[in-house]
């Protein structure tokens, strides 16, 4: 077959531009780390990509959620903690002084120290973190309980998000911490901070039956205490099986993310290397294939 | 004899020096001097020769390639602008960059569950407000982009078309050349096969040539573009929508046809394609993603209440949208309560109360809602779907455009065996012919001194 010029060098053109595309490429691949850089490198795993770099961002969300959550759930333990230590003393106060080896006098000296633990667990209701109230419900910016023991917050029950598929609480609903439920009433219970002050009345007023009574009755705001403590404890539990379980999403998605679009980097590397060594090959045989003519050997 | 001979052999040379000179010019034919003995005479009972004479110069030329070629072109040039018009809408989609709309959506959602943790913080508020902003800024940056690229593809075309008049001119006046020398003129034969396959690389064309030598061109929905002397005009014209559309008429502008939808090859049918189907299809994907999108969140947030002086009355929207799907994108915005107070954004329920997030839980849910697609597609997957639909698309048109190139470089270089120049041969016919040359130049000079014998006989 004839040989033309425009041949000669169509053909040492199309080999030294090719030789310099796939060089440009791997040199891309080098520079960035990625496999993919546009979304025609391999639209068939984009959707995966969108997909897997969604997911990385939620779970970001949704462990900035727990974290969030565990803080509250943390220091409402922590407020019920000391509720329940101060009703454990007040009951030790009234056990004590019940017995009638004691007399007005002695009980009407211990009332001051009932009046501490009262103010003591108001300031444990009136609990903030992150500068909100925790056992307000929405009503975040208003103390829970007022000085005379009433509750000022809602029944709002606070969800944040913690996995794809779960909203979850992050507060007590905590009316019927303080305040005796409707059916309690009928039975005969109080308040919390009503039946301290009760207790501290029947210590000053020597009224024997009224702190019998006390007795009993703290010990069923313990009972109370007890369940809203284990309520917290248990979803604390559920946020910590979350945030182990995103642990090991977010990993597997960011392998999954690597394995998609990151470059291997010895692969990246020893193309790019082969490819500039065709490239100058390619340039050594144009350069020889283009010179040899019968008019550079006629003198 | 002598001097026949020197003329032939000089014209051999010239022939061969002139293939050496368009060596590099584009669809140049080589060509070849045909020579043949003259009629010899009789005498004395003896036929004597006469010399050489020459025929013709013809060019060496298969046109059979040369129309493979040309049809090859036209593929070739309808795969080639099409992934070039492709490979610039892909970067508007650039997966690597921050602002676009994927990532975008993820900052929208990552703010609102900010929110949902601290529904009263005013910091909180205004990193919604910005992330919206920010969201609407992606959006409406794809509609302009597509805009431009389309008002782009509109001055290729005009630009096309302008340059496809100006070769049905040039190929008229070579049929009036090449005619009036009776065919013969190689050179004029070569300009006007270039100018062929050039026309063709631009708009789909079929071609034959007349007995007097002269093409005849025809276009798209079968028009004549040019026979003999005669052109048609081809001319951009706007439709109701704005749209342009291409028509062919008489040279007179008389009988106009649209012939638009009848484009397959050629780079205007590419640009056509790409402005009017991919183009097209991506700024109604992007209205749809912003109307559906920000009516359904609108519906959720006109539930709930605000803070602070907002924390009474419900009924805002978030964003601002058209009432129609089309051009939706282009009109989107932030609601003007949004933009002047990030207190309106509703979070809650119940009125009244700071740290209610209920309806603020439910915008989050919207990330994982299908509401396109007839309830098929949450927002993130509509987005992605139709993006790597348009990366499919690109990585095809990658492929065609690579073997459609393989076969023009074949047919081309098939082409160049039989047609183009040689600088060995070349080199070699200018030695056959020097040679050939010199030995004419020994017979005049030997006829010379023959003469000279006779004269001098006394």
């Amino acid at each position: 077959m004839r040989i033309s010029e425009q041949q000669r060098f169509n053909s040492a053109n199309s080999k030294i531009e090719r030789a310099r595309a796939d060089n440009a490429k791997a040199l891309d691949k080098l520079a960035t780390q990625k496999e993919v850089t546009n979304i025609s490198d391999a639209p068939q795993s984009l959707h995966k990509i969108f997909r897997a770099t969604a997911n990385l961002s939620n779970i970001e969300n949704y462990q900035k959620n727990i974290a969030f959550s565990q803080g509250y759930l943390e220091r409402t333990e922590a407020a019920i903690a000391n509720i329940t230590d101060n009703l454990i003393r007040a009951k030790e106060i009234a056990i004590g002084l019940a017995n009638d080896t004691n007399n007005a006098e002695s009980r009407k000296m211990v009332a001051p120290e009932i009046e501490q633990l009262i103010q003591d667990i108001i300031s444990s209701a009136n609990t903030t973190y992150a500068e909100r109230y925790v056992f307000s419900g929405f009503r975040i910016k208003t103390p829970a309980l007022s000085r005379e023991g009433v509750y000022n917050g809602d029944d709002g029950a606070i969800f944040l998000q913690t996995s794809e598929q779960d909203f979850q609480k992050i507060n007590i609903q905590a009316r019927e911490l303080f305040e005796p439920s409707e059916k309690e009433v009928q039975e005969g219970h109080k308040g919390i901070i009503e039946a301290l002050k009760i207790l501290k009345s029947s210590l000053i007023n020597n009224n024997k039956e009224d702190l019998h009574r006390s007795i009993s009755e703290l010990d069923f705001q313990l009972d109370k205490m007890n369940f809203y403590r284990a309520e917290a404890g248990a979803l604390q539990n559920s946020l910590s099986n979350g945030m182990n379980s995103l642990d090991l999403e977010k990993e597997y998605n960011a392998d999954y993310l690597s394995k998609l679009q990151d470059a291997d980097v010895f692969k990246t590397s020893s193309d790019f290397k082969r490819t500039d060594t065709i490239l100058q090959s390619a340039l050594t045989a144009c350069n020889k294939m283009i010179e040899p003519s019968l008019l550079s050997v006629l003198k | 004899m002598g001097a026949e001979s020197l003329f032939i052999n000089r014209q051999g040379v010239d022939t061969s020096g002139h293939n050496i000179a368009n060596a590099n010019t584009e669809g140049y034919s080589r060509q070849r001097i045909n020579t043949s003995a003259r009629e010899p005479t009789g005498l004395r009972g003896l036929e004597i020769g006469n010399g050489v004479m020459a025929d013709s110069i013809t060019r060496a030329n298969d046109k059979y390639i040369d129309k493979q070629l040309t049809d090859s072109k036209q593929v070739f040039g309808e795969s080639s602008t099409r992934f070039n018009e492709l490979s610039k809408i892909e970067l508007i989609y650039n997966t690597e960059s921050s602002s676009n709309i994927a990532n975008r959506l993820a900052e929208f959602f990552a703010s609102l569950h900010d929110l949902s943790a601290y529904p009263e913080d005013l910091s909180v508020r205004t990193n919604v407000r910005e992330a919206g902003v920010n969201l609407v800024s992606a959006i409406k940056g794809v509609d302009e982009k597509l805009r431009v690229a389309r008002e782009d593809i509109d001055s290729q075309i005009q630009g096309e078309v302008a340059q496809i008049n100006d070769l049905l001119e040039q190929i008229a006046d070579l049929n009036v050349k090449i005619v009036g020398s009776d065919g013969k003129a190689n050179d004029y034969l070569d300009e006007r096969d270039r100018l062929v396959r050039t026309l063709g690389e631009k708009i789909q064309i079929s071609y034959y040539i007349k007995d007097g030598g002269s093409v005849v061109v025809r276009g798209p929905g079968e028009s004549i573009l040019v026979e003999d002397r005669e052109i048609s005009h081809l001319d951009l014209k706007k439709n109701a929508k704005g749209d342009i559309r291409l028509f062919i008429s008489a040279s007179d502008g008389s009988f106009p046809r649209d012939v638009t939808s009848g484009l397959k090859r050629g780079n205007v049918s590419a640009l056509y394609y790409v402005r009017d189907k991919v183009i097209e299809g991506l700024k109604n994907k992007n209205d749809e993603l912003a109307y559906t999108f920000s009516h359904k969140f609108n519906e959720l947030h006109r539930q709930g209440y605000g803070v602070g002086a907002f924390n009474e009355t419900t009924g805002r929207n978030f964003f601002k949208v058209s009432s129609t799907m089309d051009g939706a994108a282009r009109n989107l915005d932030l609601d003007d309560y949004v933009i002047w107070d990030v207190n309106s954004i509703a979070t809650a329920a119940s009125s009244g109360s700071v740290g209610d997030n209920v309806v603020v839980n439910k915008l989050i849910d919207m990330q994982k809602k299908k509401i396109f697609s007839d309830g098929s597609s949450d927002v993130e997957s509509f987005y992605s779907d139709y993006v790597s639909k348009l990366g499919s698309e690109i990585q095809r048109a990658n492929k065609k455009k690579e073997a459609d190139e393989i076969i023009v470089k074949e047919l081309d270089s098939r082409r160049e065996a039989v047609a183009g120049v040689s600088l060995d041969e070349e080199a070699v016919n200018m030695m056959k012919w020097q040679t050939a040359f010199a030995a004419s130049s020994k017979v005049i000079t030997t006829a010379d001194e023959m003469l000279e014998t006779v004269l001098s006989l006394k």
